[in-house]
């Protein structure tokens, strides 16, 4: 994704001044982002404005219209980053002094990489250094280069894609062209609401079964109709037993030894090992009645065209 | 005035005369006081019609009249950019985020 001119971050299309292509352009500029727009001069003007209105409290700004979504934002997981919390909480030490370095580590490195409704919808995430998308005509569905993969590039990104050297990319991608947004909605995007130890939890995440419920697959049509036909005996030895990816995917990328710190001149830095494509499987932490399957893969990866080539190597 | 705002304009200084003209009809307003009123509302309102989407829109303007201008924009974040101290980043970061 190539960076934003300096200009382009800030410009804004006449449209989104048009009734007909966005209602948001007849909301004053004030109301979201503060300012004084009697001042004559630009440094006046800008006294009190607020780059981010969404962010950290979308109430003002998206409240009025969007309250249903606005209530979920404090538990919506692109906000809070809650499981990374957890999760290494409970790998660490409960000693109150290493929870404390946990705690900073993660201010300092992690929870710069949080979202908000307008770094979906409106602008391009703080973490990529921000910049308006379609000169601040509001985005429906986030557009995928510039926001999803800005923050999920190096592993799903270029997985979902096939830019891995030797891998080839999901096969809805690859077949269908299908974008993140055909499984992972708006609704599991601004979550349920309830907090979440992690991101299996939440109920309306993508669901393979939504489209390929078991009983079906492979059928036309006709035939799911008649109900003359024999499901593969695979999906029944393993139901329950492992995730549909331990079969249907192949090599992803694994990172290894991330350490986060800061150097001698205060600055932030991390430092990780090279990544290697691998396939591994695990033991599933945390079984939930949507996910009870004792045997997964350690990340939630991309879906291959040869299906069963694990199992089949 | 950008075509937005003159649309804007047009229906609310219509809606307003219309407002005026529904005054001046109404049954309710017999009496010369009540016409006294009912025309003093009416320049209220007509003045009201001239001054409000000016009103209106002038807090918008100056900020669109920036922000939608490309060739603005690049001379001034150009400007701010060269007098911006530089974001450091550490050398110490290494391998992909």
């Amino acid at each position: 994704m190539a960076p934003l001119e300096p200009y382009e971050k800030v410009y804004i299309d006449t449209d989104f001044l048009d009734e007909d292509e966005d209602v948001h352009g007849q909301i004053s500029c004030v109301t979201c982002h503060g300012g004084d727009p009697e001042a004559d001069e630009r440094e006046k003007a800008h006294i009190g404005l607020i780059n981010t209105p969404t962010d950290p409290d979308p109430g003002k700004a998206c409240g009025e219209c969007h309250a249903d979504i606005v209530a979920k934002n404090s538990t919506n997981l692109h906000f809070s980053l809650s499981p990374f919390k957890t999760k290494i909480y409970k790998r660490a030490s409960a000693d109150p002094a290493v929870r404390d370095k946990i705690d900073t580590a993660m201010d300092n490195h992690c929870m710069t990489c949080h979202s908000s409704c307008g770094q979906c919808h409106v602008s391009r995430p703080k973490s990529v250094e921000g910049g308006l998308i379609e000169g601040h005509l509001f985005q429906k569905t986030p557009p995928v280069d510039t926001n999803c993969t800005s923050c999920h590039g190096s592993r799903i990104g270029k997985e979902f894609h096939g830019e891995n050297k030797g891998v080839k990319p999901d096969i809805h991608h690859f077949k269908k062209r299908m974008a993140c947004k055909a499984c992972h909605t708006g609704d599991e995007m601004h979550g349920t609401g309830k907090e979440h130890f992690d991101r299996y939890e939440v109920t309306n995440r993508a669901d393979c079964e939504e489209c390929h419920a078991l009983g079906t697959l492979g059928k036309k049509p006709e035939e799911k109709k008649s109900g003359k036909y024999r499901e593969h005996p695979s999906h029944f030895i393993h139901k329950d037993k492992v995730s549909c990816q331990v079969c249907h995917s192949g090599s992803y990328k694994n990172c290894y030894n991330c350490h986060v710190g800061k150097d001698k001149a205060g600055l932030t830095y991390f430092k990780t090992d090279p990544a290697k494509m691998a396939f591994k499987i695990g033991l599933n932490t945390n079984p939930t009645p949507d996910r009870p399957e004792k045997y997964v893969t350690v990340r939630h990866i991309p879906v291959m065209v040869d299906v069963g080539s694990v199992c089949q190597e | 005035m950008k075509p937005s705002y003159l649309k804007a304009f047009t229906i609310r200084f219509f809606k307003y005369r219309l407002d005026m003209m529904m005054i001046k009809r109404s049954k309710s307003i017999k009496t010369g006081q009540g016409r006294t009123i009912a025309s003093f509302i009416a320049v209220i309102c007509y003045v009201a019609s001239l001054s409000f989407p000016f009103a209106l829109y002038a807090q918008e303007s100056s900020c669109v009249e920036c922000h939608t201008s490309m060739k603005k924009l690049i001379e001034i974040t150009r400007a701010i950019e060269a007098a911006k101290p530089k974001v450091k980043k550490s050398e110490e970061t290494k391998g992909e985020g």
